[in-house]
């Protein structure tokens, strides 16, 4: 082959080669964000085991680069195909491995697996690099055509596995197509190092046995994976998701106690009952706080449950709920009786967009209630919700007098970062409930209010129920008692600062409790 | 020259230039990691954000590859004295971006999503540009003395791959939690200036005479 074809042939392989790389990592980024529950530092451990690995790939492939003697570039190609081959079986096997080991070990010990397929990637570059580019005046310019065409299939893989795959097919049909993908490029760098004939036709047999192979074990192998991974030592091989809903935006399952998890957490149950010593409690709880609440916007829909119950406040006219994940509204709320009817409602409008971001698009909006069921508190990004600056924000959309109650998850953190930004704070159970003016309690308001809530027609608490609703409201008359159960348990702004006087708050900048757990 | 002589050609150890390479895989993976949270503070954290960020960071990188390699076909070309001046500017950047990229969010913040990827584009374009050509030109004037482009983009792909590996654990495990993300771009900063000053000391002091 002429110098000019084979650096033709060396643009489309390393574009291609960084195609699949990249599209392998999504993969293990998914993987790995699910089976840590999205804790931050897990993204940087990932990212570090693949960029080790790509070099540790890089140094390796020195062993395959020939010498620049007779049959130039046939070595390379050939051991190119040898770790194109290997990168893509490893690769493939790198998700289900992993799910199956997590079972039995914590999830860090399986990164070293990605240090070794990432390094079996890695020796693709400056393989096709020696392959093409002659040692002269020219070779930086060279390599920087052949970097651009790496970087530019790197991106592809980005927007098109990231963003379309990921939408449209499960993570072990993506592994599929890679794997398949990649076996038919080893087939072509058998060609063009040189195989032919009865050579080729058996190659050409092993590339479409080892595809059918992948795609007849992709069932076994993935089956119960997310499973596997969410419930990791205590995972019953018996037992399975009764919603599993793959996104670009994340993965949502939901298991038979109607409970919803969001990229392998817990996300909240859908239900909407309410019984003494519930935490369903909490979202009723505005009605204690607030005389009039007409206007209430909700940041994260999840699975509608908390909409639900603030759309169905006798008092309330409006509720907006901002998401940033649409396959909750699209493809889980859908299906969720306790919420469903939350999308026909005309009180209730959802926006899928960023929160902070539709929160300074829409300064003119204000609300007598802001909710917020966050995340857990130290997983990545949860500091975009509970940090100074964004509750400043917050409280430039309230009414005079309005009220923000968010789940803290029990940070205390957060608590003290809300004494410092609202003139009261108080904690409800693991939440904290801030208003722009002084929070006053009203046990027979809220005794009213609860009496008259009605769910989809349904009353909350039949007239012979009032007993229920006694013991609920008289959560009110024990505040600042520190030794009752958290299910009933309301702690003063004093007593917050008091707990956490040593403690710093939470801002933008110094990521809150994100790399705590480190 | 006597460094020159002494290193092929290289006009410094090579180990020094391992070094600062590696330096700057740290510096750059931090960089990224900063760069993309606060970009997706101002413009929100949603998967079609996260792309832009991700696909501009790639594209600028791209670039900046193809603007090195440009560079390092031209003869005579003080290929070591322009990383180390890369280093720096990179460095200077990187201790104004915080700021530069609060102000433009202030003004652009509510804009459609496209031209949000547009302006993501624009704010870590040059830093990216700057980063993405430091591979051609160091890998032309490795070349030199290597003899093997193969050999030259292997090690140099290596050491500056295994610095941004490095650098992703220093910040999940240490940088970030203890520094926040103002602390740790100062410290990228530093190292950026350290490892240019590094390598414009070298190409003074006996490496001018190599192009």
């Amino acid at each position: 082959m002429s110098s000019s074809g084979r650096f033709v042939l060396a643009l489309f392989l390393v574009t291609l080669t960084g195609f699949i790389s990249l599209s392998y990592e999504i993969l293990w980024v998914r993987l790995y964000s699910f089976v840590s529950a999205s804790r931050a530092w897990a993204f940087g451990v990932l990212l570090g085991s693949y960029l080790i690995g790509l070099a540790l790939g890089s140094l390796w492939s020195l062993r395959f680069q020939g010498d620049g003697s007779e049959g130039r570039g046939q070595q390379e190609l050939r051991a190119l195909a040898g770790f194109v081959g290997m990168a893509n079986g490893f690769g493939f096997l790198v998700v289900p491995v992993v799910s199956w080991m997590v079972v039995w070990i914590h999830f860090g010990w399986t990164f070293p697996i990605v240090v070794v397929a990432a390094a079996l990637l890695g020796a693709a570059l400056p393989l096709i690099c020696h392959y093409a580019i002659p040692p002269d005046e020219k070779a930086g310019a060279r390599l920087s055509y052949l970097y651009l065409g790496n970087i530019l299939g790197a991106g592809a893989g980005s927007l098109l596995t990231g963003f379309v795959l990921m939408d449209r097919f499960t993570i072990a049909q993506i592994s599929v197509i890679l794997v398949v993908l990649g076996f038919l490029l080893v087939f072509g760098l058998d060609y063009f190092s040189g195989k032919r004939g009865r050579l080729l036709a058996v190659r050409a047999g092993g590339v479409v046995i080892a595809s059918a192979l992948a795609l007849v074990a992709s069932g076994p192998l993935f089956d119960g994976l997310y499973e596997r991974l969410q419930y990791k030592e205590d995972y019953d091989h018996q037992k399975r998701f009764t919603m599993v809903v793959e996104s670009r935006f994340g993965v949502i399952t939901v298991d038979d106690d109607e409970k919803i998890f969001g990229g392998g957490i817990f996300d909240g149950v859908l239900t909407t009952d309410l019984s003494p010593g519930s935490w369903t409690i909490r979202p009723y709880f505005i009605s204690a706080v607030h005389s009039d609440p007409k206007e209430v916007l909700v940041i994260g829909l999840s699975g509608g449950t908390w909409t639900q119950i603030l759309a169905s406040h006798p008092q309330v006219d409006s509720v907006t709920a901002v998401e940033i994940n649409a396959a909750y509204s699209e493809r889980i709320i859908p299906k969720v009786a306790s919420s469903k009817s939350i999308l026909k409602n005309p009180k209730v409008e959802i926006i899928i967009d960023d929160g902070r971001r539709w929160l300074r698009r829409n300064p003119e909006r204000k609300f007598d209630a802001v909710v917020i069921n966050c995340t857990y508190h130290w997983r990545e990004h949860a500091t975009n919700l509970l940090s100074k600056e964004f509750m400043e924000q917050i409280r430039d959309h309230l009414k005079p007098g309005g009220i923000y109650l968010f789940n803290a998850t029990g940070s205390e953190r957060a608590a003290k970062t809300a004494t410092e930004v609202f003139p009261d704070t108080v904690t409800v159970l693991n939440n904290v409930l801030s208003s722009n003016r002084l929070l006053t309690f009203d046990r027979e308001r809220w005794r009213r209010v609860l009496s008259d809530y009605r769910i989809d027609g349904q009353l909350v608490f039949e007239p012979d129920e009032s007993g229920q609703i006694d013991d609920i409201v008289s959560m009110i008359d024990t505040r600042g008692d520190r030794e009752i159960d958290i299910s009933r348990r309301i702690l003063s702004r004093d007593q917050i600062l008091e707990d956490t006087k040593d403690l710093e708050i939470i801002t933008d900048d110094n990521l809150g409790h994100e790399f705590e757990s480190r | 020259m006597e460094i020159a002589l002494k290193d092929g050609g290289l006009g410094l150890p090579r180990r020094v230039l391992f070094c600062v390479f590696a330096v700057s895989g740290v510096c750059a993976l931090l960089y990224q990691l900063v760069w993309q949270r606060a970009l997706l503070l101002i413009y929100g954290s949603n998967i079609e954000s996260v792309t832009m960020v991700v696909s501009a960071f790639m594209l600028g990188l791209g670039l900046g590859s193809l603007i090195g390699g440009t560079i390092s076909k031209k003869s005579g070309m003080p290929l070591l004295f322009l990383f180390g001046c890369v280093e720096i500017l990179i460095g200077l950047y990187g201790a104004v971006s915080l700021a530069l990229f609060s102000k433009v969010g202030e003004m652009t913040g509510d804009l459609s999503p496209l031209i949000t990827g547009v302006l993501c584009f624009g704010l870590v374009l040059l830093p990216t540009l700057l980063m993405g050509s430091t591979l051609p030109l160091l890998v032309a004037h490795y070349v030199n003395s290597s003899k093997s482009v193969g050999y030259s983009v292997s090690m140099l792909y290596f050491v500056n791959t295994l610095g941004a590996g490095i650098g992703a654990f220093l910040a999940a495990f240490f940088v970030l939690g203890w520094l926040g993300l103002s602390q740790s771009i100062l410290l990228a900063v530093v190292l950026n200036i350290i490892a240019g000053i590094t390598i414009l000391y070298c190409w003074k002091k006996g490496g001018r005479d190599v192009k």
